[in-house]
């Protein structure tokens, strides 16, 4: 298998499963398909490296990403005053309201988030894959939570009454 | 909680749908052709910077080097520790290294040059042998090429070896933890949704299954076994150890505290130890909660609160540790002297420029052939244009 016959396997084995996971990311389905496509790029440009383990590379990838762009675009994304207010709870279903609610969380935040309770992965595993300390992800796995209730009280029973 | 918030993070993770951009190969491919000119014209400022160097090197040297390698002739951990970018390495012989960093990829620091070595495989529960001669990390699981493995490199001969751990069935690992004399490694994880752990003896190898749950302790036991060194659960005001008396095999102990000094840590820190330095003292990373004056974790040594209290001594030595520096080879911190200015670190950088006598043809040489290098360069970048 030349490269990229390899490069196009993976992306039509795994792409949907890390769309599913960009999109968590980022709470934007444009945005999720603009961040799984930035990172495939990436993979493509160090391919030679990585081709025998290209998906702990694009996942890496995106999660870095979507803080990156976060940064560059914040400022533009929703006022102080809107940030600890109670997301609408006019939504019908709970699932319309978690997905409000998260989006009102940080980047950095919902990162830890998906992490830890979409993908799985250990305090410790979280922690290397974004270069920090385990500390810091069981602060911020502590804070989305609270910000979750916070932003939509109707969601205790799904994040649990406290951390 | 956890199980739902899951369910309706699946169910919300659904709802994205995905179109495959058929020019996301050509486009990264593109990048990776300008960045190779980029390179080259970095290249060039790094045959200037060579050169510039080597003329350093024919001049009259300062009189004495920065400070002695401590551990005479078997390196060092290093005084500074800033990972940079660079192309990664194929050959795990690379001799004794000081510091293992986790993270997207693995990366060695040598413990008698100071160089990082990169390596293209997973930073996930990374460990460095206290000896400095092995490192571990875990595959990842399954679906990656070497399935679910624990491997262990000799940094020596470049051996890997890779490890069926759990006795072949696999588990997901979330941390390895070398025991002092640095042939058997303690794997902690999750099988099947239920804790699981087991101890490597990578001399057989063999592997010896937690039956008597042993090893469920992620700590780090003393040479003597007498003593673990726990990590905390967060920030703490007392590092956490288990004392375990000899006649009870390792199997129970009795939790015991030792105070962290509240003048350097009045908010407490989180604790997580990396190794003895001997029977008495630990190494472990200290990190306090983020503050004005606090940026980073540092690396301190302390001793166990089986030394009398008023015998206790504290001493950070490597501060502003990156986060991904998790793992030191501890046997490479000298002998504890009791002299509170006494070196445990060494500065590389600083000790290698300044070397002086014979030393410095290979500066000069190693300028000329960059030199040519760089002028070589310059010709190709000409034809093409």
């Amino acid at each position: 298998m030349n490269d990229r016959s390899g490069f196009d396997a993976f992306v039509h084995a795994r792409g949907p499963v890390l769309a599913r996971t960009a999109y968590l990311l980022t709470g934007d389905h444009h945005l999720a398909e603009d961040l799984v496509q930035a990172a495939l790029v990436q993979a493509a440009r160090h391919w030679e490296r990585i081709h025998t383990s290209p998906e702990a590379y694009v996942r890496r990838a995106m999660y870095h990403q979507n803080i990156s762009w976060w940064r560059r675009r914040r400022f533009t994304v929703t006022s102080l005053e809107s940030y600890d207010s109670p997301a609408p709870a006019s939504d019908p279903t709970l699932r319309l309201t978690l997905e409000q609610a998260l989006r009102r969380l940080t980047p950095r935040q919902r990162t830890v988030l998906v992490l830890r309770y979409f993908e799985d992965l250990t305090e410790v595993q979280t922690a290397a894959e974004l270069g920090i300390s385990s500390g810091a992800v069981k602060s911020m796995s502590r804070q989305a939570l609270q910000r979750l209730r916070v932003l939509a009280p109707e969601l205790a029973d799904l994040v649990g009454a406290d951390a | 909680m956890s199980t739902d918030l899951r369910g309706e993070l699946d169910a919300l993770a659904r709802t994205q749908t995905f179109s495959p951009d058929p020019s996301a190969w050509d486009r990264g491919r593109r990048a990776r052709r300008r960045s190779r000119i980029a390179r080259g014209a970095a290249a060039l400022a790094v045959v200037a910077a060579v050169a510039g160097a080597a003329a350093l090197a024919v001049r009259p040297g300062p009189v004495a080097p920065a400070g002695d390698v401590v551990n005479d002739g078997d390196g060092a951990i290093p005084s500074v520790i800033e990972p940079t970018n660079g192309d990664f390495e194929d050959d795990w012989a690379i001799g004794r290294a000081s510091v293992a960093l986790g993270g997207n990829h693995l990366v060695l620091v040598g413990a008698e040059d100071g160089r990082y070595h990169r390596f293209a495989v997973p930073g996930i529960a990374v460990a460095l042998s206290p000896d400095g001669y092995r490192v571990a990390w875990w595959s990842g699981g399954d679906a990656t090429p070497d399935g679910d493995r624990i491997l262990i490199a000799d940094l020596r001969t470049g051996d890997i070896l890779r490890w069926a751990h759990n006795r072949g069935s696999g588990a997901r690992v979330t941390t390895l933890t070398w025991r002092t004399d640095s042939t058997q490694l303690l794997w902690n994880g999750r099988s099947e949704g239920t804790a699981a752990a087991g101890l490597i003896d990578v001399t057989g190898p063999s592997e010896s299954p937690d039956i008597e749950g042993r090893y469920g302790s992620r700590g780090i036991p003393s040479s003597s076994t007498e003593e673990v060194a726990l990590p905390s659960d967060g920030e703490v005001t007392a590092a956490p150890f288990l004392r375990v008396p000899a006649d009870r095999g390792g199997t129970t102990g009795e939790r015991v505290d030792r105070a962290l000094p509240t003048d350097l840590y009045p908010d407490g820190a989180t604790v997580t130890p990396v190794g003895w330095v001997d029977e008495d003292h630990v190494v472990a990373i200290i990190d306090p909660p983020p503050s004005d004056v606090v940026e980073r974790p540092r690396l301190a040594v302390f001793t166990a609160p089986d030394v009398a209290e008023s015998e206790w001594t504290w001493r950070e030595f490597l501060p502003r540790l990156p986060p991904e520096a998790t793992s030191f080879a501890v046997d490479l911190i000298p002998d504890l002297d009791g002299d509170p200015g006494q070196e445990l670190t060494h500065d590389f950088g600083e000790a290698s420029a300044s070397e002086e006598g014979p030393n410095r043809v290979p500066y000069v040489l190693g300028g000329l052939v960059a030199l040519l290098a760089g002028v070589a360069f310059l010709r190709m970048m000409q034809k093409q244009a």
